[in-house]
């Protein structure tokens, strides 16, 4: 439903609260969060069903994102990447979902009509694309963040860890701790800022282009919306196992070398 | 010398003259980790990491200075820290590539 007398860009940086549960105010990007786990959720249901070895079009179409990112991760993960690679492909089609679902027609323009005091109409939409709010881009980082710091510890203790903060020689720990706790935290607001950022863009520019010229040219930038919301989600998938990478190899012994380095060091002892 | 040792030798010698002749660096660019996206997601990520490191610097320091009213010490200061991670982190990524 469109306001009479409204515009249909909606430029609101926030979500838009649609109903409340109890304590719990239901936003329309957590209705777009939910809506993409479904999606996955029942797509995973019908290939666990429907998967055979001869795969089908539609089985193939589901395998081949799986496939081709597992083979990125086994050749730049090292001997660990099994430890590693369901969440990377988690965290890959989840927001793939999500960034794709603004595509859909009546996501982000059908809603309710507010009515403001001061007389202006505005448009809710009952769905908002979850990777357009900063609350879900910053949640799946700290998860990612929780991940790699988690492997550090394991690989290395906290010993190993807290060592890796403060730095070498152990009297910089003063000036070299915030430094590195700086770097650190550089990581998880570059994750999060950088999908909400291209994600809400390219719902404004779409929006924008849609009341602009309602025919033709928006189907471009849908286009290349698909485009973005794919390099996206590749995008964070692939830094946030760079970083476990990095948090797990920092110390390795030479058994435990990433693969690529162990061959490396192999042929280097041939010489 | 057999036949196979002199095969074998002149392997050798013609392996040892190509690892004169080319550079260090060349064998290991077509290797499948550096062909890897996961390597064009660093490049993306340092150019923002670099900014955001001087602004973390920054506004850690201005909060650090409402608070204690010392303004501009630990302003100032915070932003040292912040370029000073901001190098630190592309020192660091450097590191790590030429390490894998």
């Amino acid at each position: 439903m469109q306001p009479s007398g409204g515009s249909l860009v909606n430029v609101r940086i926030d979500a838009e609260p649609l109903f409340s549960l109890g304590p719990l105010t239901v936003e329309n990007s957590m209705v777009g969060a939910v809506l993409a786990s479904l999606v996955l959720l029942a797509a995973a249901w019908w290939f666990v069903r429907r998967a055979s070895l001869v795969p089908t079009r539609l089985q193939s179409l589901i395998e081949f994102p799986v496939e081709w990112l597992s083979g990125i991760v086994r050749t730049s993960g090292g001997h660990r990447w099994r430890g590693f690679v369901t969440f990377v492909m988690a965290l890959f089609l989840l927001i793939l979902v999500a960034n794709w679902l603004s595509i859909l027609p009546g996501v982000g323009t059908i809603g309710l009509v507010h009515h403001a005091s001061d007389g202006s109409t505005e448009l809710i939409p009952f769905v908002r694309p979850a990777s357009a709010d900063l609350n879900f881009t910053l949640g799946l980082a700290i998860v990612s963040f929780v991940t790699f710091v988690s492997w550090a510890l394991r690989i290395h203790g906290i010993g190993g860890y807290l060592k890796e903060l403060r730095g070498e020689p152990a009297y910089m720990a003063p000036l070299m701790m915030p430094i590195h706790v700086i770097s650190e935290l550089s990581r998880l607001i570059s994750l999060s800022m950088r999908l909400f950022g291209n994600v809400f863009a390219g719902e404004v520019l779409l929006a924008t282009m849609l009341a602009l010229v309602p025919l033709v040219v928006p189907a471009v930038f849908m286009g290349l919306e698909l485009i973005f919301g794919f390099v996206q989600a590749l995008v964070f998938a692939l830094l946030s196992m760079t970083y476990i990478i990095l948090a797990v190899g920092t110390h390795e012994t030479e058994e435990g070398l990433p693969e690529p380095a162990r061959e490396r060091a192999a042929a280097g002892a041939g010489h | 010398m057999t036949p196979e040792e002199g095969g074998r030798g002149a392997d050798e010698t013609a392996r040892d003259r190509r690892a004169e002749t080319t550079p260090p660096v060349a064998p290991e660019r077509g290797n499948d980790s550096e062909r890897s996206p996961a390597n064009w997601g660093i490049a993306l990520d340092l150019g923002m990491r670099l900014g955001i490191s001087v602004i973390l610097g920054l506004g850690a320091g201005l909060l650090v200075d409402g608070w204690l009213r010392t303004s501009p010490v630990f302003t100032l200061l915070g932003v040292v820290l912040g370029v000073a991670a901001a190098m630190y982190t592309i020192w660091d990524v450097a590191r790590e590539a030429m390490r894998r």
